[in-house]
């Protein structure tokens, strides 16, 4: 029974990585108003990681979660969510045994592909083409502070994950 | 810096689970495509779930709130302390001038009860106001709003304005029960009646997710300088009149629009409050 629960807390550490994650992005805490994407990175990390992990209703959840507390229209984060999970799934066998650099290179392809995505939906959402300016510095603060967040998902994948599948 | 490593090996998927798994995937996008178009039409559930999940979510972000403040100001603080000297001469000095202000607002606050009892003029009460936290700042690039903590069971209704120690904030956009969400001023979704400079020019500030609102709707002869003062008009009865907003930042030179500089500085917003209209005191100052 103790064996059980203990598998299932540790199996529920990516899922709960990501929602502190999209929590703290959220709280007022950045000066510029523009924050990282913090949720964004840790979908990825563990989409790579550990896919079984972060199912896609899960992801879908977030970013209904996140459009909700956000203000954004309804559906937007899910969809970016979901682009970014289907993507770092298809693309986790390029970076095995890779250098980072090339996992961080492919994570800034999808967080562009992503901010696109976002930026595209938004745009179509208020019937005008927004501003690139405000999407473009979130992207560039996500791309930057993922080895950060990725350094520290690996300490919880290795603490609490290491070995079980 | 570290190498990629392989996830630990996977239990392989079946083909059924493999195609109910796309099949599950392909529903979601859908179905997030869906309520994006249908979100469109401004649909009442959406606005209802957001509530709700703002309501459930506020203790959360409330208590996340309070450490990532904490440590956002000591790092912020630590790179101060260097200036401390200065900065305490200067508001020694900042000190000794709002006390002659003070001195002086006391006169005339005393003069203006003696003028109002002349006149027999009843000012109603004072203005209610509902003090609360701001817990999520959720100004991503899409949307310019932010959550507080106190909602219907508080007091606060949708459209009463929201202000800070400095200035207009924005106004109520949905209360839930313990939460609202508030609608700043530079959403693209924000417009408030104002008026401009020491003419009182009737205008509408218009926001556009920037970091600065512009004016619309001014007359052709409006002369308006960078610095000088917008204020609510009070037109439309949302928000109270006289509410402090910002100062004029640069105005273009072909007449096009103008920028406001909010007074309200968005990164240390911490505490705002929002107006109860229907109090007594709201009337009044409409009134006048």
């Amino acid at each position: 029974m103790l064996a059980r629960l203990d598998r299932a807390a540790r199996a529920a550490v990516p899922a709960a990585s990501i929602v502190a994650l999209l929590l703290i992005s959220l709280v007022p805490w950045i000066g510029d108003r523009a924050a990282p994407a913090l949720a964004v990175a840790a979908v990825h990390y563990w989409a790579g990681r550990r896919p079984d992990l972060v199912p896609a209703p899960f992801v879908f959840l977030v970013g209904l979660t996140h459009d909700s507390v956000a203000d954004a229209p309804f559906g937007l984060m899910a969809l970016v969510y979901l682009f970014v999970l289907g993507a770092a799934r298809s693309q986790r066998f390029l970076v095995v045994g890779q250098p980072f650099a090339a996992g961080w290179a492919i994570f800034a392809l999808i967080a562009s592909g992503a901010s696109a995505i976002a930026w595209a939906g938004a745009s179509f959402y208020y019937g005008a083409a927004l501003s690139v300016g405000a999407p473009a510095a979130v992207l560039l603060l996500t791309v930057l502070t993922y080895p950060v967040v990725a350094a520290a998902l690996a300490v919880l994948d290795t603490a609490a994950l290491k070995g079980s599948a | 810096m570290q190498e990629h490593r392989a996830g630990p090996e996977v239990k392989a998927e079946t083909p059924v689970q493999a195609t109910l798994r796309r099949a599950m995937f392909a529903l979601l996008v859908t179905i997030a495509l869906g309520a994006l178009v249908i979100g469109k039409a401004e649909v009442y559930v959406f606005d209802w779930v957001k509530s709700a999940v703002g309501d459930l979510l506020a203790p959360v972000l409330h208590t996340v709130t309070v450490p990532v403040r904490a440590a956002r100001d000591i790092g912020s603080n630590l790179g101060r302390i260097t200036a401390l000297t200065e900065e305490n001469a200067r508001l020694r000095e900042e000190n000794e001038r709002l006390r002659q202000w003070q001195a002086l607002a006391r006169r005339l606050d005393g003069q203006n009860r003696e003028l109002r009892r002349l006149l027999r003029f009843d000012p109603g009460e004072e203005v209610r106001t509902v003090a609360a936290r701001v817990i999520a700042d959720t100004g991503g690039p899409y949307a310019r709003s932010l959550l507080m903590d106190a909602g219907r069971r508080h007091g606060v209704r949708a459209d009463q304005a929201v202000v800070s120690g400095e200035g207009l904030v924005g106004r109520v956009m949905s209360a839930g029960l313990r939460s609202a969400r508030v609608l700043l001023i530079t959403d693209r979704r924000s417009h408030v009646p104002v008026l401009a400079g020491p003419r009182r020019v009737h205008a509408i500030l218009v926001g556009d997710n920037g970091a600065r609102p512009y004016l619309r709707f001014l007359p052709r002869n409006a002369a308006l300088a960078p610095g000088d003062a917008i204020v609510t008009s009070g037109r439309g009865g949302v928000f109270p009149p006289g509410l402090p907003v910002g100062d004029i930042g640069i105005a273009t030179p072909s007449g096009g629009s103008i920028e406001v500089v909010p007074h309200v500085d968005w990164t240390r917003l911490e505490f705002v409050r929002a107006i109860d209209r229907d109090s007594e005191g709201f009337a009044a100052q409409a009134e006048e």
